[in-house]
């Protein structure tokens, strides 16, 4: 998510730059003040208003008051923010690969889908499993990762009953893979009631 | 003006020299591996990319890397039917290394990096 919004941010900004450029650019084609000229871009957007505004607010912040305060917490904000979107950016991409064996040379992995597929399947072999949604998240470092699993199940039987059946279905593949399986089981609505 | 002779230069022969033998590798660890029981073929990825050149040859869902001790890794994606992973990556390690050997390039033959893009109930059908 946050990567996402770095990209957004990064790719705003670029085209930001890009088109000002491009202002800059055609705006000094001429010199004085004449229509295409640097005097006149900076009358069209306003800089000389911008100017008295920021020099206004400038010496409201000098004075202390609401206005500082108000500042600080802008200001801590605006940290807090790019401290986050520095996270975004630096963190480690989340593994698209689930480690089964390394080694220290070579491993052995498989995609998300696959894993996902064969929990599925072994999932739907338990007795009273209507339906099955299976997810699986490898984690950032290392090997292993988080296998979660929702079964549906018909109202004969119980929530906690399915659960312990499930978890013990797919734990031969979680334990081969270190995945965590977190189970949670429930009646299921429409298709999903009768097995 | 001076032409420089490509069959000359170091870097070229080195290239060739080992681009021929990246190739042998992987070659051979995509047959051995399409050879195990288990295994349906190799898929080249969403992008294409997971491939070996040969000429105007692709091998598809293979990739060889050189290695700073003069070996190659090999990278094999594959799509295998649904039976233990773990076994069959044992079955087709041993079969590859195997094979190297026999070929005289097992000393050439680095690690042997196995991702399984996807899981199939039968050669006609991926899940």
């Amino acid at each position: 998510m946050l990567r996402a919004i770095d990209r957004l941010i990064a790719f705003l900004l670029l085209l930001a730059v890009a088109l000002l450029g491009v202002a800059t650019a055609v705006f000094a084609i001429q010199g004085d003040s004449r229509a295409l000229s640097l005097p006149t871009l900076a009358r069209h957007l306003r800089l000389p208003e911008l100017r008295e505004v920021l020099d206004d607010f400038l010496s409201h912040l000098e004075a202390g008051g609401p206005v500082a305060w108000a500042s600080v917490g802008g200001g801590a904000a605006a940290i807090a923010l790019g401290l986050l979107l520095l996270a975004g950016a630096l963190a480690p991409r989340r593994e698209r690969l689930v480690v089964l064996e390394e080694d220290g040379e070579s491993r052995l992995a498989a995609r998300r889908r696959p894993l996902a597929q064969i929990a599925g399947a072994l999932v739907e072999q338990v007795r009273g499993v209507t339906d099955e949604r299976t997810r699986v998240r490898p984690r950032r470092v290392g090997s292993g990762g988080r296998l979660m699993i929702s079964a549906y199940h018909s109202r004969a039987l119980s929530s906690p009953e399915i659960e312990r059946q499930v978890a013990a279905a797919v734990a031969p593949l979680a334990d081969a893979f270190s995945l965590r399986a977190r189970v949670n089981a429930r009646r299921g609505e429409g298709r999903a009631r009768v097995e | 003006m001076v032409e420089a002779d490509p069959t000359r230069t170091a870097g070229a022969r080195l290239s060739g020299r080992a681009s021929s033998e990246r190739v042998r590798l992987s070659r051979l660890a995509l047959a051995q591996a399409l050879a195990v029981e288990g295994v349906i073929r190799a898929d080249s990825g969403p992008l294409g990319t997971q491939v070996t050149l040969d000429g105007r040859e692709r091998l598809a869902g293979v990739t060889a890397a050189a290695l700073p001790e003069g070996r190659y890794g090999v990278t094999l994606h594959l799509v295998a039917q649904l039976v233990p992973l773990h076994e069959l990556g044992g079955r087709i390690r041993a079969r590859i290394k195997r094979a190297a050997s026999l070929a005289g390039i097992g000393d050439a033959l680095g690690p042997v990096d196995l991702v399984f893009e996807d899981i199939a109930d039968s050669p006609e059908g991926v899940v």
